[in-house]
This record gives C-alpha cells, structure tokens and sequence, in this order.
C-alpha cells in the first residue's frame, strides 16, 4: 500500500485478519508451538484463535525478523506463520533486513544451522507492507504539494528492491479521504460479510484442486496447473505479453499475476478467466513500472 | 542414593526428554555432567540458593548429577526444577513414588519460584506421547501445557509445592482446559473491523 501519511494504510492492513479465513485447529497448533517455543504467548491463552498479525518496528535486526542467535529462536517471520507479517513504512527498514526476507517467502520455512545441530521453523505467512510515495509523504496528494526533487522520490522508492517488489502481487495506490468524504460516508462493509466472500472464493479453490496433493488454494499452483486452470483467450494473452513489456515484468511476476487474475474469477464466481480479470490483475503491479515517479 | 527425574530439551519446534540422574554418596563435591550448555552449569549456584531458601538443606555429600542423553544438546534454565527436586531426591526428602510418572520444566529463582520457561507445549507433546501420566510446569506456562489431553497438567508456583505433591502432603490443582470451546468462541472475536474504514 502506498500512499501518503493518514490515508488508512496502517488501519486498513490491522484490519486484514478479520478477512482472512478462520484459522484451522491444526494450523493453531502449528502457530501456537512457534509462539510458546518463543515464549511470546500469552499467559491466559490456551490455543491461539485468530491469525496472528505481526507488526515489527522497521530498526528490527536481521536475527529477530527471521530467527536465529546463539540458542536459535523463531523470528517475527516464523510467529507470522499462518497469519499477516506487516512491515509498516517499508522503506526505513534497513536494506539488509529486507534482503533477508526474500529467502523466507519463498521457501515458507527457515533453517538455522549450528555447528552441530540446526532446526527449522514453518513461516508461512501473508507478507503486507505499507509505505510513503516520497519522503515527504504527499508526492501525487490531491490537495497538498511534494517538495521532495525527483532524485529523492526515486532512491526513496529504490530502497525496495525489484526482487522484493516482484514478491507483492498487489500493490495499491491508497489515496486519502478528504474531510467531507470521510464524515460523509456511511459505514463501509463489515469484516464478516467480505470474509465469507473470501470463504466462498477459498471453497471453489479447494473444489477445483480436490485431487492435486498439498494444492489447497491458487497461490500453491505450480506452473502446469496455470496452464490448466488459468487458460487465456487469444485476447487476454495479447494483452499479458504486452504488460510484460512494457512494465519489464519477470517470469515470476507472469506467474503471479496469472495466479492473481485466477483469483479476482473466483471472488466473481466465474469458472474462466476473462480478460477484465487479467487486467486488473496487471493493475495491481503498478510500481514494478521503473518510471512511477515520474508519471504526472 | 540414585535416582532419576524427567525433564525436556526443547530442539526447534519439538522437545525431547532428558533424563536427570542424581547419585549422593560420602563426599562434599558436585558434579554436572552430559553436556550441559553455560546456562546449566551456572544452575549449580541457582539451585543451593532456591533449597536452602524453600527451607531444605543442600545435602552435605557428594553429588553427581548426569543429564541423558549426553550428546543432546541442552541449553537454557528449565532444568533447574528436575535438578533441584533431584537432588533433594538423592538425599531421600523427596518419594520416589510419582517420579518416574511425572516430567517437569521451570526456572527457578533464589527463593525457590518457579520462573516460566519456553516451549512448553511441545514438552507437553511430548510427555504425553511418552506416556507420562503428569506434567508440571510453572504456572504461567500450565494454560498452554493443558492444550494436550490425556495428560495431568499440575502448575506452580514455588519448588515448596513440587516437593510436597510429589511426597503426597499436599495436592497441586490440575488445569483442564477446553480447549475446542475456547478456540471456537474466540475465532471471531476481533479488536478491528472493516466497517470502520
Ligand atoms: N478511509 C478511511 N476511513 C476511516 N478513517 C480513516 C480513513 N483513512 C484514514 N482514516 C483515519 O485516519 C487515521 C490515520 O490512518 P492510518 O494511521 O491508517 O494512516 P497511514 O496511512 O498508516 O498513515 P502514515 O503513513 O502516517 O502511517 C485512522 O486511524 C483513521 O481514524
Ligand atoms: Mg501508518
Ligand atoms: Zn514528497
């Protein structure tokens, strides 16, 4: 989510587990041992019910994200697992504490090697970031003026890595509510309405890969199944080749935004995957463009 | 006098039990051995306060303690309360009756608390799948112990407690949990909702 200071970033991404499926006894158990092998868990707490949402400050040291030290302990990587790993102004983390991300999220578990022994540690999680368009924080704002020279919005926006930002599948412009706007609307839709949306999209995932072992939702498929499951018309794979020209996209990023579009047709109920979902799903990489900063 | 007590090592996300043998012979010396991290062996000073403060006596002889399996690797201070009620074992102030029933985990402070540890649900796991009949644990760790069942999970407080369960003068509370119930109630149970958005 990028977007200027106030605009919902922070609030709508603590928002997150209240959407996200229910959590399963098995994957508690699974999270929970993680949380009592820290010693994070707290005192009253028998099995952890809800997903968990960490949120760790951006001076955070390589160790404590993904786990390690003399007597190695899980990291905020590993208490993530199963739930929503929020780093909030993406950019003031430290470059290397970023870099050391990239391993976790793909592999989903972490290995830490002593001497003589090494453990690992499951962290599967949802990777959320948030951060300022500029330093200033109003590049692109409606009302208020960006006093930040191109060459600091572009190493500010640089501090993320290509190799990172190919990781995001969705990467959101927030822009913020003006006064009247925000005490003119109405309440917005609650947590439980969409997170039974999100249950019916998960129900038809698991239907259509009941016979595929350990594929459970459209983020597990491997490259044979997109083939199958999120086929494109000769229209919608023009476009997809054009998208990967224009905003340089790797072969990972073909795969994910494939992964995404398949997903936006499930939230629909829709069995194919048509072209309005593939272009949204292109919408959704709007930073990988290497000239955001300079659009008008 | 030898004699055995249950404690655990945790390793990763599971734990693996260690068996404290104690031996008290004629002497005045104390040895730990089977590799026993820093942490451990800096326990020795630890558990001569936490007895002599819980009104024991350190016993005046020689004492040998061994933790098994020796190339196990063993680190950290949830070994105190298995070494301490060992030793008091060894000397013959403490039954044998439920010891070899029973694992148990916890820190001890100078004045014989009981300190939580790490990982004790995996030690539960575990205790349970090798068939121990009890569990104790400090009891800041007995809510997330009681998460596994067909195991009795004692709490407490002070190393007092142990030594008097474990000699049948007095009784430590089991802690069952529901844990089903308490899940379920709690799944949907948030702080933040959408609407506000
Ligand atoms: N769309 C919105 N609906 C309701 N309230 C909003 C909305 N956007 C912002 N707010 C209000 O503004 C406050 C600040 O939002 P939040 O802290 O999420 O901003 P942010 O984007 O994380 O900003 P920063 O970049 O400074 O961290 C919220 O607590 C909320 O009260
Ligand atoms: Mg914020
Ligand atoms: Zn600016």
């Amino acid at each position: 989510m990028i977007g200027p200071p106030g605009s919902g970033k922070s609030m709508m991404a603590k928002r997150l587990p209240s959407i996200l499926p229910p959590l399963s006894l098995s994957e508690s158990l699974e999270t929970t041992q993680i949380h009592s092998v820290a010693g994070k868990l707290n005192q009253d707490c028998s099995l952890i019910a809800q997903r968990p949402f960490r949120s760790p400050h951006h001076t955070i040291s390589q160790v404590a994200l993904v786990g390690g030290g003399q007597n190695p302990q899980p990291g905020e990587v590993s208490l993530a697992h199963n739930g929503v790993l929020f780093c909030d102004e993406l950019p003031e983390f430290s470059r290397s504490v970023l870099e050391v991300l990239r391993q976790p999220l793909e592999d989903r578990q972490i290995n830490i090697s002593r001497a003589k022994y090494s453990v690992t540690y499951p962290c599967s999680f949802m990777f959320v970031a948030s951060m300022n368009p500029c330093p200033c924080g109003y590049y692109n704002h409606p009302q208020k003026a960006c006093v930040c020279t191109p060459g600091q919005i572009h190493r500010y926006l640089h501090k993320i890595s290509g190799p990172l930002l190919d990781r995001i599948d969705l990467q959101i412009e927030i822009t913020p509510l003006s006064f009247e706007e925000l005490s003119r609307t109405a309440p917005g839709e609650n947590s439980a309405t969409i997170r039974e949306r999100v249950m019916r999209a998960r129900q038809i995932q698991e239907q259509r890969y009941a016979g595929c072992q350990g594929v459970h939702c459209n983020a597990q498929m491997n490259s044979r199944m997109l083939r199958q499951y999120a086929a494109l018309d000769e229209q919608s794979t023009e476009m997809l080749r054009s998208a990967m020209t224009r905003l340089q996209l790797s072969a990972r990023a073909y795969d994910r935004i494939l992964k995404v579009a398949r997903t936006i047709a499930d939230l629909e109920g829709c069995e194919n995957v048509l072209t309005h979902h593939l272009a949204e799903a292109i919408g959704y990489r709007n930073l990988d463009r290497d000239d955001w900063a300079e659009r008008g | 006098m030898l004699v055995k007590v249950f404690g655990a090592s945790v390793q990763g996300l599971s734990a693996l039990p260690v068996t404290v043998e104690v031996n008290a012979s004629r002497g005045i010396k104390f040895f730990l051995v089977g590799l026993p991290d820093n942490a451990v062996k800096e326990s020795h000073e630890r558990i001569v306060a936490a007895i002599e403060n819980s009104g024991y006596r350190f016993p005046t002889k020689q004492i040998v303690v061994n933790m098994a399996p020796a190339d196990l690797r063993k680190e950290g201070a949830g070994y105190d309360l298995p070494l301490a009620i060992g030793i008091l074992a060894a000397d013959e102030k403490v039954s044998l009756d439920k010891l070899e029933r029973t694992m148990m985990i916890g820190e001890l402070s100078l004045d014989g608390t009981l300190q939580p540890v790490k990982g004790a649900l995996p030690v539960a796991i575990k205790a349970r799948e090798m068939g121990f009949e009890n569990l104790i644990v400090p009891e800041q760790n007995v809510r997330e112990a009681a998460v596994v069942n067909q195991l009795k999970v004692f709490g407490a407080n002070h190393m007092n407690q142990v030594v008097r369960f474990l000699n049948g003068e007095d009784v430590l509370q089991i802690t069952d949990v529901d844990t089903r119930a308490e899940f379920y109630a709690q799944q949907s149970n948030f702080d933040f909702d959408f609407a506000d958005v």
